[in-house]
């Protein structure tokens, strides 16, 4: 039976992690997120021989990542299913005091993912590009074919969306906890 | 003009519960096993990619239509991107092809405890192909509407006066029923997967896709409760070939007690 060559064993060990996490901020549920993972690889495998080396792998793998999400997201199921309903992402944080265990911390960033679902994709991808990947602004035009401007532009509205939905995550929080009391 | 302080770091303007809540993020890892999971389906896809690619080619190329699946049969096939790039359009119905032929494949990756229940399943042991059958007037003329839909340019299609069906039509006929069977499993119509399998291993003994066709009559034998059978062939698939992708998911239900 044909297998891969070796080197594209070597960069999927190297990047699996990369790719999978990064599915999951692009809003790719956690069931699904093998299934999307395998596709971005095997779109890579064949797609290796047009890598120019223009930019560094995990970019490129990136780009494959957000286009199998945005085709993901734009499914009908998908899109009723991804958490963004006020209720789910109270019930996802809970208590944000208290963040110290491992359910905890799950708790949190299933909140954190539900805040995410509700940011247009556009902004999404900036968001998560930018505060947890940690590329350049540049490095972002590049790699989504816009200019800086556009980045800063959709940085700063998935910023104050962000705070919005986290300022009303602590009012309602601490309200139950109130009403708890 | 610089780019603003990331969130994350500590003399941003965000707050501490918001750089939490993003921080949480970070923390999100892939499960222990995933990694080796996903591989292995990528190893079956590739695979079967490539003998589909190598099929096409030696079909359209030499009009003899069993050396390319008699040669990847008999010592491995090494297809690399280029080379399936090489291949053009064939690639293209290679992929369409291989995604319904490991459709059947497909369902080994869901948990085996899921499935449906009840009686008694006897299927032949793999066989991996040297040379495809010919197909079963019965089996083209009975399945057509779980046959693969694929776009054939007219120059690769064999002449309607042939009497010969060519190695990528016996492949089309041995996937379609083999994704029938695989439908039939999944919606829990036993008796009717069974009787798939049995005319699978009846009109495709050295079918190129043995080995998909032995993982679905093991998952058959489970979904009967028949977990014992299961288990020695899952053994059995294992010795016979230890490097297939799908060995190491059938290991671990050869592993379970």
């Amino acid at each position: 039976m044909s297998e891969p060559p070796a080197d594209f064993r070597a960069l999927y060990d190297a990047h699996f992690d990369f790719v999978w996490r990064s599915l999951r901020r692009l809003g790719v549920r956690e069931p699904d997120v093998l299934d999307l993972a395998q596709k971005v690889f095997l779109t890579a495998y064949f797609k290796l021989p047009e890598f120019e080396g223009r930019s560094l792998v995990s970019t490129w793998l990136f780009g494959i990542a957000q286009r199998v999400a945005s085709d993901y997201r734009r499914s009908a199921p998908v899109r009723r299913e991804v958490a963004t309903d006020d209720a789910e992402l109270e019930a996802a944080a809970g208590d944000h005091q208290d963040f110290s265990s491992e359910s905890e911390a799950r708790r949190l960033a299933h909140a954190a993912e539900a805040i995410l679902n509700k940011l247009p994709e556009p902004q999404r991808t900036v968001f998560v590009l930018f505060e947890l990947e940690e590329m350049s602004g540049q490095d972002i035009a590049t790699l989504l074919n816009v200019s800086v401007g556009t980045v800063r532009s959709r940085l700063r509205l998935a910023r104050e969306a962000f705070r919005r939905e986290v300022k009303r995550l602590s009012a309602g929080t601490a309200g139950g906890r109130k009403e708890a009391v | 003009m610089a780019d603003p302080q990331r969130f994350l770091n500590q003399i941003s303007d965000a707050d501490e519960f918001e750089r939490k809540l993003l921080g949480s993020l970070q923390r999100v890892q892939p499960p222990a096993d995933a990694k080796s999971e996903a591989w292995a389906r990528i190893e079956a896809q590739v695979a079967a990619v490539a003998l589909v690619s190598a099929t096409l080619a030696s079909t359209a190329a030499a009009g003899s239509t069993a050396t390319a699946v008699a040669s990847s049969a008999g010592s491995p096939l090494t297809v690399t991107p280029l080379v399936l790039k090489a291949l053009g359009s064939k690639l293209t119905l290679g992929l369409a092809l291989a995604g319904s032929v490991l459709g059947a494949s497909a369902l080994l990756w869901t948990p085996f405890h899921s499935r449906p229940a009840p009686s008694v399943a006897s299927v032949a042991p793999p066989a991996r192909a040297t040379l495809p059958e010919p197909i079963p007037a019965a089996i083209a003329t009975e399945e057509p509407a779980t046959a693969p839909r694929i776009a054939v340019p007219a120059s690769e299609r064999p002449a309607k006066a042939s009497a010969e069906p060519n190695a990528s039509d016996r492949l089309n006929a041995e996937s379609a029923l083999l994704t029938q069977a695989r439908a039939q499993l999944r919606r829990g119509d036993t008796a009717e997967a069974e009787r798939s399998l049995a005319r699978l291993r009846a009109n495709f003994p050295k079918g190129v896709l043995g080995q998909e066709r032995e993982v679905l009559a093991i998952e058959l034998l489970l979904a009967q409760g028949n977990t014992e059978a299961a288990r020695r062939r899952a053994n059995a698939f294992i010795a016979a070939h230890p490097k297939s992708p799908h060995s190491p998911q059938l290991s671990r239900l050869a592993g379970d007690p």
